[in-house]
C-alpha cells in the first residue's frame, strides 16, 4: 500500500469517526475536564468557589472519617448487590444457554428485557408499595401465616435497595453470562465427560472458569452504576446514605462544587482501577478478540 | 472475484461517506439554529415589548393563576423559568442566568441582596401594597437601608410536627418525637437548619440560632443516640405525606400544617402541633433582579400576585397564608382552623428562618448526622 493510499484511508477513517468524536467531546470530555478543574479549586458551601489550586478536596475525601465510612459502605453494598444478582442470574443464564434448544433462550431474554421499557422511577416507586409495611410482600407473608407481624426489614433499608437493584439490573447480568456460557464449545463438555468427569465437576472445571469473563462484565454492569447510585437509596433506602447521595447533596444542596467534583473524580478512579483489574486478570479481553 | 468485491466495497464506502457528511451537516445546522434560539434570551437579550423573564417556584406558574394574568395583560409576554430549591436558584443566578423577577424566601433574601443581585422595588407602582398586612409590610427582613427588596406574597408555619393520631397518642414536647417506641417511624426534614433546631429544642436550648461548636457536637450525639427512631431524612412534602398515609411512618418532624389537612382529607386521622409552642415561620415573595430590563412588567407581575384573586387561590388550594389582609378576612373561621392557616402575628411568635452565624459548621454537622 503506497503512502497516498494510507493517507486516504486515515482521512476516511477519521471522517467516519468524526460524529463519535464530536459527541464524546461535547457530552463527555468537556464536562469531565470541567469537573477535574473544579476539583482542584477551593470551595465553600453555597456555591462559593475560589479559583486557586489546592489538593484539599482530595485530602478531605480520602482522610475524613465521614467520606471513608460512606465509601466503604457503598463498596460493601455494591459488592453484596452483585453477589445477590449473580446468584440469581447465573442459574437463569445457565439454563437458557445450556438447557434450552435453539434460539429460544434469546427470545426469553428479550422477554426479560421488556420490564426495563418502563420508566425507571415508576419501577422504583412500585417497589416502595410492594415492600412497605402494608405492601404486597408483607401481606403475602402474613396471609401464608409465615409471620405474625409485618417485617420491617424490607422497607426503607439496605435489603430493600438490593431487591430493587436486583430487579433493575438482572438482565444486565443475564446477557453477558448467557453469551459466555453459550460460547463454550460443546466438545469441551464431551471431552470432560469422556475423561470421567461428572456434571458437577464439569461445571466447576469447565463452565465456571470459562464463563468468568461474563461474570466480570456482569460485575462491571452492576458495580459501576451501583457505586454512583443515588435515586434508589433515596427512595427505598431509608436513612442509608451512599456515595451517590453525598455527591448529589454536595452539588445541589450544600453547593460545594469543588468537593463534589473531587468526590466524583475519586469515584471514577475507583471504578477505573476495578475495571483494570478485571480486564487484566479475568480474561475479559477474550470476549471481543 | 476479489476485484469485483473490492469495487463493491469501495462503492459502499463512498456512499457511506456521503451519508455521514450529509448527517453531520444537518446535525450541525440544527444545533447551530437551536443554540441561537437558546442564547437569545440570556446573552443578547433582545427584549420584545412587554417581555418578562421570571425565575420562580412552580406555584407561580399554575394555570389557575397564570392564565388570568396573561389575559389581564395581553401585551406582557411572560417566560416562566422554574426552580425547585433555593440553593438551585442561587446557583443558577450566580452562574449568570438573567431574569427580571425572582421568588426568594426570607432566609435567602439577604444572600441575594449581599451578592448585589436585586434592585429596590418601587412602591408607587404597586396598587395592592397597602392591602398587605401592616406587620408584614414592616417585616424587617424585607427592607435594607430603607429600601424594599421583597414583596411578601405568602407566609406560614414550618418545623412543626404532623402525626397519625391512630398510631401516636400525643406529641407535647420536641423530645417526644425521639421516643424509642417510635422505632423507624419518624421522618425528619433533611434541612440542616430546621433539623438542628428541632434537636436543639428537644435538648432544651432556648436560642437555637446561637449554637456553639460544642452544642452542635451535642446535637450530633443526640441524633446518633436516637437514630433508631428515624425512618428517613425526607426531602419532599409529597413523599413524607405518602409515607404517613401508607403507615410506614407515623410522625413528620419539620412539616407545616398543610400535611395534616391533606391527610385528613384522605380519611387519615392526623394532627399538626407546634410542640411547646415552638416552631419556625416562613415568608416568601417576589423580588426584582438587578439585570431586569422590564421594570414596568416586573411591577405589574408582582402587583398581580398580591391582588385578591391569586391570593384567594393560594389560600384555598395551597393553604398558604395570604399576605393580602382583605383576602385573609374573608376566609371563614372554620376553614382557617382546619387548614392551619395562621395570622401574621404568629410570625413574630415563632422563630424566623435565618442563617446562623456559623452556617458552614451547621452544614458539616448535619452532613454527619444524615450519613450516620
Amino acid at each position: 500500500m503506497n503512502l497516498e493510499k494510507i493517507r486516504r484511508k486515515i482521512s476516511i477513517n477519521l471522517l467516519y469517526s468524526l460524529p463519535a468524536i464530536i459527541y464524546l467531546t461535547i457530552f463527555f470530555y468537556i464536562p469531565l475536564i470541567t469537573i477535574i478543574v473544579y476539583s482542584f479549586w477551593h470551595g465553600e458551601p453555597l456555591y462559593r468557589v475560589v479559583r486557586t489550586f489546592t489538593l484539599e478536596n482530595y485530602v478531605k475525601f480520602y482522610t475524613e472519617e465521614l467520606s471513608q465510612n460512606i465509601f466503604i459502605l457503598t463498596n460493601l453494598i455494591s459488592i453484596a448487590t452483585f453477589l445477590v444478582i449473580l446468584a440469581t442470574a447465573y442459574p437463569i443464564a445457565y439454563f437458557l444457554a445450556r438447557m434450552v434448544k435453539g434460539d429460544t433462550g434469546l427470545k426469553i431474554i428479550l422477554l426479560i428485557l421488556i420490564p426495563l421499557e418502563m420508566n425507571y422511577l415508576i419501577r422504583v416507586f412500585a417497589w416502595r408499595n410492594l415492600l412497605g409495611e402494608n405492601g404486597l410482600l408483607n401481606s403475602l407473608l402474613m396471609f401464608l401465616g409465615l409471620v405474625e407481624q409485618p417485617l420491617t426489614i424490607f422497607f426503607h433499608s439496605i435489603p430493600a435497595i438490593i431487591i430493587v437493584v436486583l430487579h433493575n439490573a438482572l438482565p444486565y447480568a443475564i446477557i453477558p453470562l448467557y453469551i459466555t456460557i453459550r460460547s463454550i464449545p460443546e466438545s469441551l463438555y464431551q471431552a470432560a465427560m469422556d475423561l470421567g468427569s461428572n456434571r458437577i465437576s464439569v461445571f466447576f472445571r469447565v463452565t465456571l472458569p470459562l464463563s468468568m469473563p461474563g461474570v466480570a462484565i456482569a460485575f462491571l454492569f452492576i458495580y459501576i452504576p451501583m457505586m454512583g447510585e443515588f435515586a434508589i437509596p433515596a427512595l427505598v433506602g431509608g436513612k442509608t446514605y451512599l456515595l451517590g447521595n453525598l455527591i448529589v447533596r454536595q452539588y445541589l444542596t450544600i453547593g460545594n462544587w469543588p468537593y463534589a467534583s473531587a468526590s466524583t473524580i475519586s469515584l471514577i478512579l475507583t471504578t477505573l482501577i476495578v475495571m483494570f483489574i478485571l480486564f487484566k486478570f479475568l480474561g475479559v479481553r477474550r470476549l471481543y478478540e | 472475484m476479489w476485484r469485483t468485491y473490492y469495487k463493491k466495497v469501495k462503492g459502499v464506502s463512498k456512499l457511506l461517506l456521503i451519508i455521514v457528511i450529509v448527517v453531520i451537516l444537518i446535525v450541525s445546522g440544527i444545533a447551530a439554529y437551536t443554540l441561537t434560539q437558546i442564547q437569545t434570551p440570556t446573552t443578547s437579550r433582545i427584549i420584545s415589548p412587554g417581555k418578562l423573564v421570571v425565575f420562580v417556584w412552580e406555584d407561580f406558574t399554575v394555570p389557575d393563576v397564570f392564565d388570568p394574568l396573561t389575559k389581564k395583560y395581553p401585551t406582557l409576554t411572560i417566560e416562566n423559568n422554574i426552580f425547585t430549591s433555593q440553593p438551585e436558584m442561587l446557583a443558577k443566578l450566580m452562574g449568570g442566568f438573567k431574569a427580571d423577577v425572582v421568588s426568594p424566601c426570607i432566609d435567602f433574601l439577604p444572600r441575594l441582596i449581599e451578592q448585589d443581585m436585586l434592585q429596590p422595588i418601587d412602591l408607587a407602582r404597586l396598587s395592592n401594597w397597602n392591602n398587605i398586612f401592616k406587620s408584614i409590610r414592616e417585616y424587617p427582613g424585607i427592607w435594607r437601608d430603607g429600601k424594599l427588596y421583597m414583596v411578601p406574597t405568602a407566609f406560614g408555619l414550618q418545623a412543626g410536627v404532623t402525626y397519625r393520631k391512630d398510631k401516636v397518642s400525643s406529641i407535647n414536647s420536641w423530645a417526644d418525637i425521639f421516643n424509642p417506641a417510635y422505632k423507624n417511624r419518624v421522618l425528619i426534614l433533611n434541612d440542616a437548619r430546621i433539623g438542628i433546631v428541632m434537636a436543639a429544642w428537644a435538648l432544651g436550648y432556648e436560642h437555637p440560632w446561637n449554637l456553639t461548636s460544642r452544642d452542635l457536637q451535642r446535637i450530633a450525639e443526640f441524633y446518633k443516640e436516637h437514630r433508631d427512631v428515624i425512618l428517613k431524612f425526607y426531602e419532599s412534602d409529597i413523599e413524607a405525606r405518602e409515607l404517613l398515609a401508607s403507615g410506614d411512618a407515623w410522625i413528620i418532624a419539620g412539616s407545616g400544617p398543610a400535611q395534616s389537612y391533606w391527610l385528613m382529607s384522605e380519611g387519615i386521622e392526623a394532627e399538626f402541633v407546634l410542640p411547646e409552642g415552638k416552631g419556625i415561620g416562613w415568608l416568601c415573595g417576589l423580588s426584582i433582579l438587578k439585570a431586569s430590563e422590564n421594570l414596568e412588567g416586573a411591577h405589574l407581575y408582582i402587583d398581580y400576585f398580591i391582588s385578591e384573586d391569586p391570593q384567594t387561590y393560594y389560600a384555598y388550594e395551597w393553604l398558604y397564608g395570604p399576605t393580602n389582609e382583605n383576602v385573609f378576612r374573608k376566609i371563614p373561621e372554620e376553614k382557617l382552623k382546619e387548614s392551619g392557616i395562621v395570622g401574621p402575628e404568629t410570625l413574630s411568635e415563632v422563630l424566623p428562618l435565618i442563617d446562623p452565624p456559623n452556617l458552614d459548621e451547621w452544614l458539616q454537622v448535619w452532613e454527619k448526622i444524615v450519613a450516620g
